[in-house]
């Protein structure tokens, strides 16, 4: 067959891949959703169904809100303060030096470790007693166990963990921005603070909205370092959706209402991305 | 060797016709050229014989047997790009012993075909060398070697010399020609460069938007233009045009025709049969200086006559500048009559 | 900006990232003694306990070479079933071809917390629950999206002639992809397979979830759930984390050029 009429041949090079996101994720996902229309405990018998009752459940349930606003309270946190420190990172390291690839490498270790292995580090650091933070700052806070501080500690783990990501992308976006701009500019008159407002800021909006996106979705995601630092506590002010769900599954055994926990998280995630994806049809123009 | 046929060969590019109908037939070891500007689609057609993109009409047949339904490996066709497509991770010699590795010939046998083509293109000395290492010249001997080393039915090459720079260019073009001269493969040329069509080619189709304007010898379409495309597209400098109402000031002697019934017509000359001299002549134009180029051989003069651009040819030595007056010698034999609405020639018999 | 206050910011940045390491090694070090006491920030002598305590019932050694085994395996699948895809949708021609793309993207941001369920449910099933196999499978299929999207832009990079060039050379699309593509995309084999070994190295809800006991357990969990009698064991927790820091460092060390490629490919094409 002439290549063209190789039409049929690509799916046999994209049929292995099909075929491993159907099974593991697509259809995962559509039996999640349908899980949610049960009523399935592992302790009771089989599953039976209960249409939208476990959506009325969620809605109904403080618990449920409460891990809602700390989710969303973690993720704006957390990707606002990112945004703003690897901007300020990103700015000062702009312009090319030797070695800032080895520097590169270094900072990208809190990204590259696991988040449960970074979780540990900072919880013997976190430690009321005996942690080296209480210790530096000459104070005695608890906090990974008063409700007060718990979330805001996990949150700036996650600001330390995710940061250098955030620096890399940056940067990579400013590089991007032709320096004839900038000399252009001089020439116009402009001086530093003008500089960052009117010609970097918005050159610099489409790369800053697409680390936006990433980092938001993940941040709604958490699971692995709060699941680690705190467990959801102290008194669930720590907890969000996922290890909300994650303990409704595989604590209390319970998939039905854990799959429409599943699925809240899944609908926020959706929500953001959409949100984003507007905004930046928005800026392509 | 193969002759190459083309039955109603058509492709589209959505509802755009890019080539044809195409109905024409290139004899076995003809050296053939396809020339027309950018977009003619002549790159299509060479893609059409490789069997890179299919037709969405008609046949190819190389010696009677269909090849259109092939893949481009069955059809034995050879082909040198513009860009070259060297692969950059292979050497030289192996990017020139490729085509028979993936075929399986013997190690032996293909160090030996390899060696041979080296030599004949001079590239023994670059063997172990990457393409990043080599000039551009050079680049284009090893794709040429990695179409010889294969012995195919046909050479497709598609404006190999194109991205040469002007002395190069022509030292390459002798090469090629003697190449067809010592192996006498079918060759299927792709050009924008008329002057290189014509002195390569036993044959030339001229292309214009995907249809065949004139196919005939370099000579038949440079002396006897079908139509106003080919004739201003051939030739350098292009052709003199003379048209509207100053038509009817050069039809002297009944020689030219003022109108052909009630149509229009456009005349054109080639600046190559104007002579201009700086004295008056008879049956000669006379035209204000606009320009002047002196090549060496030749004193190409450029005027404005009755608001038309006309240029021509003076001795080197003629004393002609700007702001003077010339005269240009239009010798009627030399005229081409167009009809100005369809640019279709129209002969006088 | 003038150099010594930018060396300054770029010290700063250096601790603020890599301080809580230095910690953590400070801490793997020190005699059981010290370390329930602050001050000293350093132990006046150091000691390797807990590296011998780590290492000795071999149950973390296990550890490590579950995750090293887990995250090569799906780096391999990943690169072998993502190549040939990320060549079809770059080179051939292919319908909905940023449809496709497009839906890859959409599967990588699922939560992990919607799926988990029905695959535990569906791997108990099938009897691979608490087994490797399953993290391959499932490491594997989430790599995909990223590593397929990288490699298709590597490919799509490439000069479409060379894979004419190699059909008309006589060599089938298959032949053309594994003897001239895919040597040439080498570097985005790299960076793929670099992403999606950390991915893999790094994972834990899925590991959490599917295994149950020291035969595939895999490091994040193994670190997460050490095993401590009454008190938490730092000094050992430490050193184990410490140790799986080094390869990590290692890659990141050695790649680092890689990485930040892949990385930021995503952020400036968009």
């Amino acid at each position: 067959m002439s290549i063209e009429r190789e039409l049929e041949r690509p799916l046999w090079y994209l049929l292995p891949g099909a075929a491993l996101l159907a099974a593991v994720t697509l259809f995962p996902l559509g039996h999640v959703i349908w899980l949610s229309l049960h009523k399935h405990s592992l302790l009771a018998g089989p599953a039976r169904f209960i249409g939208l009752n476990n959506y009325l459940r969620l809605a109904a349930d403080d618990r449920f809100w409460n891990a809602l606003w700390n989710t969303v309270y973690f993720a704006a946190v957390s990707v606002a303060l990112e945004l703003a420190l690897g901007l300020a990172i990103a700015l000062l390291l702009r312009r090319a030096w030797r070695g800032r690839s080895l520097f590169y490498a270094l900072i990208l270790l809190p990204w590259a470790v696991p988040t449960a292995v970074s979780a540990r580090m900072w919880e013997w650091m976190y430690d009321a007693e005996i942690g080296v933070l209480n210790y530096l700052a000459g104070a005695h806070v608890n906090w990974l166990g008063s409700p007060a501080w718990a979330l805001n500690a996990a949150i700036a783990m996650d600001v330390w963990k995710s940061t250098p990501f955030m620096v890399l992308l940056l940067l990579a976006g400013l590089q991007g921005i032709p320096p004839d701009i900038y000399r252009a500019a001089a020439l116009d008159g402009a001086t530093g603070w003008t500089l960052l407002r009117r010609i970097t800021l918005p050159l610099l909006a489409p790369v800053m909205l697409v680390a936006l996106v990433f980092r938001t979705i993940d941040a709604f995601r958490v699971f692995d370092a709060i699941y680690v630092l705190t467990g959801g506590g102290p008194a669930d002010s720590t907890e969000t959706l996922s290890i909300y769900a994650f303990k409704v599954m595989f604590q209390g055994l319970e998939f039905g209402y854990g799959a429409a926990l599943a699925v809240s998280v899944f609908a926020c995630v959706a929500l953001a991305a959409l949100f984003y994806a507007r905004l930046m049809r928005g800026t392509v123009r | 060797m193969a002759r190459i046929r083309f039955d109603g060969l058509e492709k589209r590019y959505g509802s755009q016709a890019v080539l044809g109908p195409l109905d024409l037939a290139i004899e076995d070891g003809e050296f053939f050229t396809f020339v027309g500007p950018s977009g003619c689609g002549k790159s299509t057609l060479l893609h059409l014989i490789a069997g890179i993109e299919a037709p969405d009409s008609g046949e190819i047949h190389f010696d009677g047997d269909r090849v259109d339904g092939l893949a481009p490996g069955a059809r034995d066709v050879a082909m040198v790009f513009q860009s070259y497509a060297l692969y950059p991770h292979l050497t030289v010699r192996e990017n020139i012993a490729f085509p028979l590795r993936v075929r399986g010939h013997r190690r032996a046998q293909i160090a030996s075909e390899v060696g041979t083509v080296a030599e004949t293109l001079g590239l023994v000395a670059l063997l172990d060398r990457r393409p990043r290492e080599l000039s551009g010249g050079q680049r284009q001997r090893v794709a040429l070697g990695r179409a010889l080393v294969r012995r195919p039915r046909a050479f497709l090459m598609d404006e190999p010399l194109s991205n040469l720079d002007a002395r190069l260019r022509l030292e390459m073009r002798e090469e090629l020609k003697r190449l067809h001269q010592a192996y006498g493969v079918t060759t299927v040329y792709v050009t924008h460069d008329q002057e290189e069509a014509m002195a390569l080619s036993q044959r030339i189709a001229v292309l214009a938007s995907g249809r065949v304007q004139q196919c005939g010898t370099p000579q038949q379409v440079y002396e006897d233009p079908a139509n106003l495309f080919v004739a201003q597209f051939m030739g350098s400098p292009p052709l003199n045009l003379i048209q509207g109402e100053a038509v009817g000031e050069i039809a002297w002697a009944g020689a030219v025709p003022a109108r052909y019934g009630a149509r229009p017509l456009v005349l054109g000359v080639r600046p190559a049969d104007v002579l201009v001299y700086a004295q008056p002549r008879a049956h000669c134009l006379a035209a204000e200086v606009t320009l002047t180029e002196p090549t060496g051989n030749d004193l190409w003069v450029a005027g404005l006559w009755r608001g038309q651009r006309i240029k021509g040819r003076a001795a080197p030595g003629e004393h002609l500048d700007r702001g003077m007056t010339a005269h240009f010698d239009v010798p009627p034999e030399r005229v081409y009559v167009f009809a100005a609405d369809s640019g279709e020639r129209v002969r006088m018999d | 900006m003038s150099a010594a206050l930018r060396a300054a910011g770029l010290a700063l940045v250096i601790g603020y990232c890599l301080a809580p390491f230095l910690w953590q090694v400070i801490t793997s070090l020190k005699p059981a003694a010290d370390l329930m006491t602050l001050p000293p920030l350093v132990p006046a002598r150091f000691t390797l306990e807990h590296y011998a305590a780590i290492f000795a019932g071999h149950s973390f050694v296990r550890v490590i070479a579950n995750s090293a085994l887990v995250a090569a395996c799906t780096t391999l699948l990943a690169l072998a079933v993502g190549a040939p895809a990320a060549f079809a949708l770059a080179m051939l021609r292919v319908r909905g071809r940023s449809a496709i793309l497009a839906g890859m993207l959409a599967v990588s941001m699922f939560p992990p917390i919607a799926t988990v369920s029905p695959l535990y449910l569906a791997l108990s099933t099938l009897g691979l629950h608490d087994t490797l196999a399953a993290l391959i499978i499932t490491y594997t299929t989430f790599s995909l999206p990223l590593a397929v999207w990288l490699l298709s832009n590597f490919f799509a990079a490439l000069p479409r002639e060379l894979y004419a060039a190699a059909r008309v050379d006589g060599c089938t699309a298959l032949g053309a992809f594994a003897r001239v593509l895919l040597p040439l995309a080498a570097p985005g084999l790299l960076a793929a397979g670099l992403l999606t070994f950390i991915f893999a190295w790094n994972e834990f809800l899925f590991a959490l979830t599917f295994t149950a006991t020291g035969s595939a357990r895999t490091i994040p969990v193994g670190i997460a759930l050490f095993p401590g009698l009454h008190e938490v064991p730092y000094g050992e927790i430490a050193a184990a984390a410490v140790t799986v820091t080094l390869p990590v460092l290692a890659l990141a060390a050695l790649f680092r050029r890689r990485i930040v490629a892949g990385l930021t490919a995503g952020a400036v094409k968009g």
